[in-house]
């Protein structure tokens, strides 16, 4: 419609050319592993596109969150993109991308404080604003059906959003519930293995920090959904809960799940990885 | 029906939460009866005096004291995270926000309401009038959580947000205190309340058909902010 | 594309808007000043006056227009309002921002005059009726509108935020109005009316015209002044305020 087609008159955003990527891809030790992922960067300005809001357009149906079990689609990339972009205030935050994550499949977003991990991973969900010429989830495109990506991702952000006044359990429960995914019947053994053992029915404000993050993680475990978007896991954890969430990630990324995680430095596990670096434009 | 689930889910969560700070359930109660004991110490305390302006008084009481429970409302849920996961998440937010204003009514409309007789006795609020001031409290009382539902959210990362949450919410509060009164009044001077009740009515439903709308919309405005 | 459209669409730029605001600037704020000038003489001075009121009344020709604007500035505040949520348009945020505090003040001018005609009128200067109470209540709903934009760091957010209270307010205005009306009626009975029921005289109507229609080129002259300077101060690093405004060539 002529009222959404912008028109360009702020200059092109500066530095593209001073963007880097750097790409790694780590020995595989199963053929699952290899993981098809290609980043260029491209140095194009990019023509006008409409900025995609919060809510997405296109008609809405009834969906079900998608569940790994049910999804049979293999041989499909879990998430692809094409010249993905950030926009704040009209400025681009780092040149377009290139995202492909294959099923199970990790991919690391690495990058200094302020690069843009934490929105790239807002924006894909819909919280931030996103350019791009295609993005697809299981072969789906859901650039403006934003809510068929959400029915199929976790995401675990900085805050935690756990209920100080109610326990861990609790938490688990009614963060299930609102998710609209299907509760644990016997959380339990769910919470031993994540090291809460007897922590599982006190009020979560009484937990330590790394207790809490735990606690958090319960819905990780619990969830049968097949992306996992995840800013900074490894926050607030020592060694054994740093174990806790790679033995989360190993266990999801075999059932076909992927995940894309941040992190500010070297991967404190050894999941094999492809890591996608952003730098912050000047 | 499973579909429900979310929506019933954050209802038993907001009372389980409101449950277990029982204190912050009762506080707006509270400042009902000390409203109330403002206005009889000021009015003199004579049944002459207060019996005419008891109804009134109990309207403003319950709109300010519902006025101090919105701030609870989504700024917790804002502060700790659940506000995003609600945005990236795939349940409608729309009937989040509908399930939100159940709960608030539930928890503090009802209890205003239940708690008027107390202070209608406080009030010497002739007999006759307390049946149709109870029906219209908790008529009104709805479509004030639904308003105090809009402010709340446009509101719920924002610093601090007293004045300003009462300044947004009091405009609209007025109809629902016309009517309310409105209906009452009619009761003593012996007309039917039923035109006053029904347009308080009307005011209501047509709040609780926009205002999880608008509540939605606010609550996405905040959400592009640097985590 | 259709011109009238298209020029709607050329004014979304902020270059383009800045340039179309500079230009019309002096002609608006020029001709509101003459057509002012000419209401008040007629209107206050030489019309005849009212034979029950006497010269009180003629007070209504700042009043009338001033309460029609604070009603017209509100509705075109919410339509930008609107436009600036569903389509994100910078400048459809700008000159809702910029509408709030000129729509307040017309909304304060006619209460204040309000209260000077009901001196003589009523004998006291405040009396509950129908129009001065929703003119308050409209009065409080700028209020929220403004405090709310300015309550959020991020100038984008806060003017979503209060667009969304302003449709919610838009919404509103009718039934609080009407809502104020019936209370009116049932309290206080017939109050002196503006303008009665037979239609009113030519020499009245068309003082009252004219500062209608000042009324509303003094209108767009404040909002083009506030959306400008809004404008440099949201656009501040951009590529055109240095060429355009600064004359500073790249």
């Amino acid at each position: 419609m002529w009222m959404t087609a912008r028109r360009q008159h702020q200059p092109r955003p500066q530095g593209y050319e001073r963007f880097l990527i750097d790409m790694r891809v780590d020995n595989s030790e199963t053929s699952r592993d290899t993981l098809a992922l290609t980043i260029h960067a491209s140095a194009k300005t990019h023509r006008s596109q409409r900025a995609e809001s919060v809510t997405s357009r296109g008609p809405r149906r009834p969906f079900v969150p998608l569940t790994i079990d049910a999804e049979s689609k293999l041989s499909v990339p879990a998430l692809e993109a094409n010249d993905l972009l950030c926009v704040r205030d009209d400025e681009a935050l780092f040149a377009p991308l290139q995202l492909r994550v294959e099923r199970g499949a990790l991919l690391v977003l690495e990058g200094n404080n302020g690069s843009g991990k934490t929105t790239l991973l807002r924006a894909l969900l819909g919280l931030n604003a996103l350019q791009a010429t295609t993005l697809q989830f299981l072969g789906e495109d859901v650039l403006e059906r934003r809510h068929a990506l959400r029915a199929g991702s976790v995401w675990m952000g900085h805050l935690l959003a756990l209920k100080g006044d109610l326990s861990a359990r609790e938490n688990l429960e009614f963060t299930l519930a609102l998710a609209g995914e299907a509760g644990v019947a016997d959380a339990d053994p769910l919470f031993a293995a994540l090291g809460l053992a007897g922590f599982e029915d006190v009020p979560a404000r009484t937990l330590s920090a790394g207790q809490r993050k735990r606690a958090a993680l319960a819905r990780l475990a619990a969830s049968r959904r097949p992306l996992w978007l995840l800013d900074e896991p490894f926050a607030n954890l020592d060694a054994a809960g740093m174990a806790v969430v790679e033995q989360l990630l190993r266990t999801h990324l075999a059932r076909g799940g992927s995940a894309i995680l941040t992190s500010h430095g070297v991967l404190p596990i050894s999941v094999p990885a492809s890591v996608l670096r952003l730098a912050a434009l000047p | 029906m499973s579909s429900f689930r979310p929506y019933i889910g954050l209802l038993r969560r907001d009372v389980r939460l409101a449950v277990r700070r029982r204190a912050d359930l009762l506080m707006p109660l509270a400042f009902a009866v000390l409203v109330v004991l403002l206005f009889s110490v000021a009015l003199g305390g004579s049944a002459n005096k207060l019996a005419p302006v008891a109804a009134p008084v109990i309207w403003v009481t319950v709109l300010l004291s519902s006025f101090l429970s919105l701030e609870g409302m989504f700024r917790p849920d804002a502060d700790d995270g659940t506000l995003d996961q609600w945005l990236c998440g795939s349940t409608s937010m729309i009937g989040l926000m509908f399930a939100k204003a159940a709960a608030h009514w539930l928890l503090y409309g009802v209890g205003l309401t239940l708690a008027t007789p107390l202070l209608a006795m406080l009030l010497k609020l002739p007999a006759d009038q307390l049946p149709v001031l109870l029906l219209a409290l908790a008529i009104g009382t709805l479509g004030a959580t639904q308003i105090g539902l809009i402010a709340a959210a446009l509101t719920a990362r924002l610093r601090r947000s007293g004045i300003l949450l009462a300044i947004i919410v009091m405009p609209l509060f007025l109809p629902l205190l016309i009517f309310g009164s409105g209906a009452v009044d009619a009761v003593r001077l012996g007309d039917s309340p039923r035109s006053a009740l029904m347009l308080l009515a009307a005011q209501t439903l047509m709040l609780l058909t926009l205002a999880p709308l608008a509540a939605a919309a606010g609550l996405k405005i905040g959400s592009d902010s640097p985590p | 594309m259709n011109p009238i459209l298209r020029w709607f669409h050329q004014l979304g730029s902020p270059p383009y808007f800045y340039a179309f605001a500079t230009r019309w600037m002096p002609w608006t704020g020029g001709i509101a000043l003459v057509l002012a000038m000419i209401g008040m003489y007629w209107g206050l001075y030489a019309a005849p006056a009212d034979y029950l009121q006497g010269d009180s009344f003629r007070i209504i020709y700042i009043h009338v227009p001033s309460a029609w604007m604070s009603m017209l500035i509100y509705v075109l505040m919410a339509i930008n309002g609107a436009i600036a949520l569903i389509w994100r348009i910078k400048l459809s945020e700008i000159v809702f921002l910029s509408c709030a505090p000129i729509g307040a003040m017309f909304t304060a001018i006619t209460l204040v005059t309000g209260m000077l005609w009901g001196k003589p009128t009523w004998g006291t200067y405040w009396e509950w009726d129908a129009r001065l109470t929703s003119e308050l209540a409209l009065l409080f709903l700028y209020f929220g509108v403004i405090g709310l934009a300015s309550a959020y760091d991020d100038v984008r957010q806060g003017a979503r935020a209060a667009a969304v209270l302003a449709l919610v307010g838009v919404v509103n205005i009718p039934i609080i109005h009407f809502s104020v009306q019936w209370w009116n009626t049932l309290h206080q009975g017939d109050t002196v009316r503006l303008i009665g029921k037979s239609s009113i005289h030519p020499s009245m109507l068309w003082p009252l015209l004219i500062m209608a229609t000042a009324a509303k080129l003094y209108f767009l002259f404040a909002l083009l002044l506030r959306a400008r300077g809004l404008l440099l101060e949201h656009e501040r690093g951009k590529h055109w305020v240095r060429s355009q405004v600064l004359g500073v060539s790249d």
